[in-house]
């Protein structure tokens, strides 16, 4: 159904691309500083609201004016080449680039409609309510329990052991986990497989109740029988939480997203229904990418 | 000759031998079309000619080296007039330095007496023959192997075998040299103990209160009576070992956590090599900083609450060894906490916990293996320790843990008791070679405990 059955390697090169793109939309040669996002990347009543965020590496501008919402209750997948930024946009949401010293982001983004970047806002707080998951896993080397465990313990948001034994069952029963590892909540959370130990931080992100969740690549580092259960658990968690997935893989992106974003080259160049995007999309890059021309 | 101009020579041939062997290489690829024909690299067949030239020389040298006094020595006691066959060993080799020292013309001859005439006159031929022989041994050896080299390169025969293998044997005999002073060193130190166990029992040793050294020379000496027991010198050591790292972990391990987490390149790069020239300053250095101004500070202080301070006390030693190991401590915690993955503090970090939650909960924990491996090495550092010690801890065996008094410990009862002359056959010396052994063995059981617990908990966050 979608227009990803074309395999790479064929016409790896843009200059050999046909020109199959729709008349009357900017072709690669206008994306430039002032680029404007073709397809809708704005919604109404949106829980997070980016406004020309641009963000550098000391001197290298890695994002350049990006504008899109994310809105509630939905899975948004942000696909393109390496390095198009897309992973440095994610983490900008939960402010996980302060981490970085040479990393300045600037520009507006607003959580239910509060600027997550103002003075007042501390990271700290704001990224409980932004969870992310990495794209290699990355257990504490404490017990599966104790992973779990790890958020609501520093939030604070429990008095009682019960309670907490309640927070870490119900998290790693929504992340699938439960039935596997029941028995030995005590054993060490590195001792698990590698799907396992992504399914486990999905819980440890699930257990202080964000908002949001953000996905940095999870498939990336897992054979394709676990990427289909992390696949599957993404569609279950999409009834109640928003989800924001950064993937390489074009078909990951068709199967669990609703809304799909095209980066290139630090801009973001299409956004719209994930359908839309792969089967009729407005821009010629995009084309190019999902039918396997280059990337 | 002397063996200074040999080697030299036999360097020049070495080196010779090298450029013969690639030119040789390269006469061989020429009529085939190059050295891709060849079987080995050039600069293969150039080391092939050189282990020719160096190994078999070098065996040869070395052997005779080694052989050539007791080989001549042999030939001339055989020489020496039959009343010299009765006489015991000591005896014997005094006579025959004395033969030697007549060759080499220090002493006349009629000093030793007509009868050792052919002894003498044997010993001045074998002299020159072996100065004279051996290098031209040793060359001509160098040369054939370089010619027989040089000979059996062939294009066809792949010389990276042998040569990858002699180097190969090469880096084994290296790794050997460590492993086998280790060995001697145990077993000097062994030998002498057993020697000392001998007259004083082990488990007076190992369980006795009190250490007196002095045993009487004369039966109308008083105040000597030779006590040798380790259990106070032990107090002391651990004692000041204590204080040291009660100063060197809290302290080392704080600045590591500095470093590594909050402060900025600018300031790392200055602070670190700050710490490490602590690690540079000699410890005799620190010994004398102990001993003229900690001491009598500590003491001064003490008295002006009330506190009677000994003006050498275990307090003023183990503050400035613990100061001494803060780098030692700074500088493994620092590598350490490093290494744990980015990935942990991402992760942490994702989940909204704040610097010191992830420092402490997470990347502490994971470091911890590391860090209490690094404090054991840090331990056996500070109890095989000395020259702090020697000048500010004292001599006087008190068993106490008070840390205002006087202790000792027991490197500074090895030196006491090795320096100024000494026999090497009563207890009060061989008592030393116990007190390394004792030394060793501690600090070995805790360098193999740190060892362990490093290596069983390494990877756990792999």
């Amino acid at each position: 159904m979608l227009g990803i059955n074309k395999m790479a390697g064929e016409n790896r090169t843009q200059e050999s691309a046909e020109p199959l793109a729709p008349v009357n939309v900017p072709g690669p040669e206008t994306i430039n500083e002032n680029y404007e996002t073709v397809g809708s990347p704005l919604v109404d009543n949106p829980l997070v609201k980016c406004r020309n965020v641009n963000v550098h590496y000391g001197e290298k501008q890695a994002i350049f004016n990006v504008n899109i919402d994310i809105a509630k209750n939905e899975v948004i997948a942000m696909i393109g080449p390496s390095g198009c930024g897309k992973s440095t946009f994610l983490r900008c949401i939960n402010r996980m680039n302060d981490t970085i010293d040479i990393c300045r982001v600037k520009g507006d983004i607003e959580l239910e409609g509060q600027d997550i970047y103002n003075r007042s806002v501390d990271a700290v707080e704001l990224r409980a309510r932004v969870g992310i998951v990495f794209q290699k896993p990355n257990p504490f080397p404490k017990s599966i329990y104790e992973n779990v465990a790890y958020g609501p313990r520093i939030h604070g948001l429990v008095n009682r052991k019960s309670d907490l034994d309640d927070i870490v069952e119900n998290s790693l029963k929504r992340a699938g986990l439960w039935d596997e590892v029941k028995d030995d909540l005590d054993s060490s959370g590195t001792g698990l497989s590698g799907g396992q130990q992504q399914r486990l931080c999905i819980a440890r992100t699930i257990a202080v109740s964000p908002d949001i969740i953000l996905m940095d690549e999870p498939c990336s580092a897992l054979d394709p029988i676990a990427t289909a259960r992390i696949e599957q658990l993404i569609a279950d968690l999409s009834k109640n939480y928003t989800i924001a997935i950064v993937t390489h893989s074009m078909q990951q992106a068709a199967r669990v997203s609703s809304r799909t974003a095209y980066f290139h080259l630090g801009k973001l160049i299409e956004v719209g229904e994930t359908e839309v995007i792969f089967t009729r999309p407005l821009h010629s890059l995009t084309e190019a990418y999902i039918t396997g021309r280059f990337g | 000759m002397d063996l200074s101009t040999l080697v030299l020579v036999l360097i020049a041939v070495t080196v010779a031998s090298y450029y013969g062997g690639v030119m040789r290489s390269q006469a061989l690829a020429g009529p085939l079309g190059g050295i891709k024909h060849l079987a080995a690299l050039p600069s293969y067949y150039g080391f092939m000619a050189v282990i020719w030239t160096v190994v078999p020389a070098l065996i040869l040298l070395l052997i005779w080296t080694f052989t050539e006094s007791s080989v001549i020595a042999n030939m001339v006691i055989a020489l020496m007039p039959p009343e010299a066959a009765n006489l015991g060993e000591g005896e014997l080799s005094l006579l025959y330095s004395r033969v030697g020292n007549v060759a080499s013309g220090i002493m006349e001859m009629d000093t030793l007496g007509e009868a050792y005439r052919p002894a003498v006159e044997r010993l001045v031929e074998l002299d020159s023959f072996t100065a004279h022989f051996k290098p031209l041994l040793v060359i001509t050896l160098a040369v054939t192997g370089a010619l027989l080299a040089l000979k059996m390169a062939s294009a066809k025969w792949n010389v990276r075998y042998p040569v990858e293998r002699t180097f190969n044997i090469l880096l084994f005999l290296s790794s050997g040299i460590a492993v086998l002073s280790t060995a001697g060193i145990i077993f000097s130190v062994l030998f002498e103990s057993i020697r000392f166990f001998q007259q004083i029992p082990l488990f007076n040793f190992l369980f006795g209160t009190e250490w007196s050294p002095q045993i009487a020379i004369r039966a109308d000496q008083v105040g000597a009576s030779g006590a040798f027991g380790v259990v106070p010198l032990l107090v002391g050591t651990l004692l000041i070992s204590a204080i040291a790292m009660l100063v060197a972990v809290p302290t080392g391990l704080m600045s590591a956590i500095y470093l590594a987490e909050y402060a900025s390149k600018k300031t790392r790069d200055i602070v670190k090599p700050l710490l490490e020239i602590l690690a540079g300053i000699p410890t005799i250095v620190y010994g004398f900083f102990a001993a003229i101004t900690v001491a009598p500070a500590i003491r001064r202080a003490g008295e002006s609450i009330g506190l009677e301070v000994a003006s050498e006390s275990a307090l003023a030693a183990g503050l400035v060894m613990g100061v001494m190991i803060i780098p030692f401590v700074s500088s493994l915690s620092d590598d350490v906490i490093t290494a744990v993955p980015q990935s942990m503090r991402d992760g942490s970090y994702g989940l909204g916990a704040t610097q010191s939650e992830t420092i402490r909960k997470v990347i502490f924990p994971a470091a911890l293996p590391g860090i209490v491996g690094g404090v054991l090495l840090a331990i056996s550092r500070a109890i095989g320790e000395t020259m702090i010690v020697v000048m500010a801890a004292g001599s006087v065996a008190n068993l106490s843990i008070n840390p205002l008094e006087a202790v000792t410990t027991v490197t500074v009862q090895i030196v006491t008791l090795l320096v100024g002359d000494q026999e090497f056959d009563n207890a009060k010396t061989l008592a030393a070679f116990a007190l390394g052994l004792i030394l060793f063995l501690i600090t070995l059981g805790l360098n193999f405990m740190a060892l362990h617990i490093v290596k069983k908990y390494r990877e756990q966050y792999d």
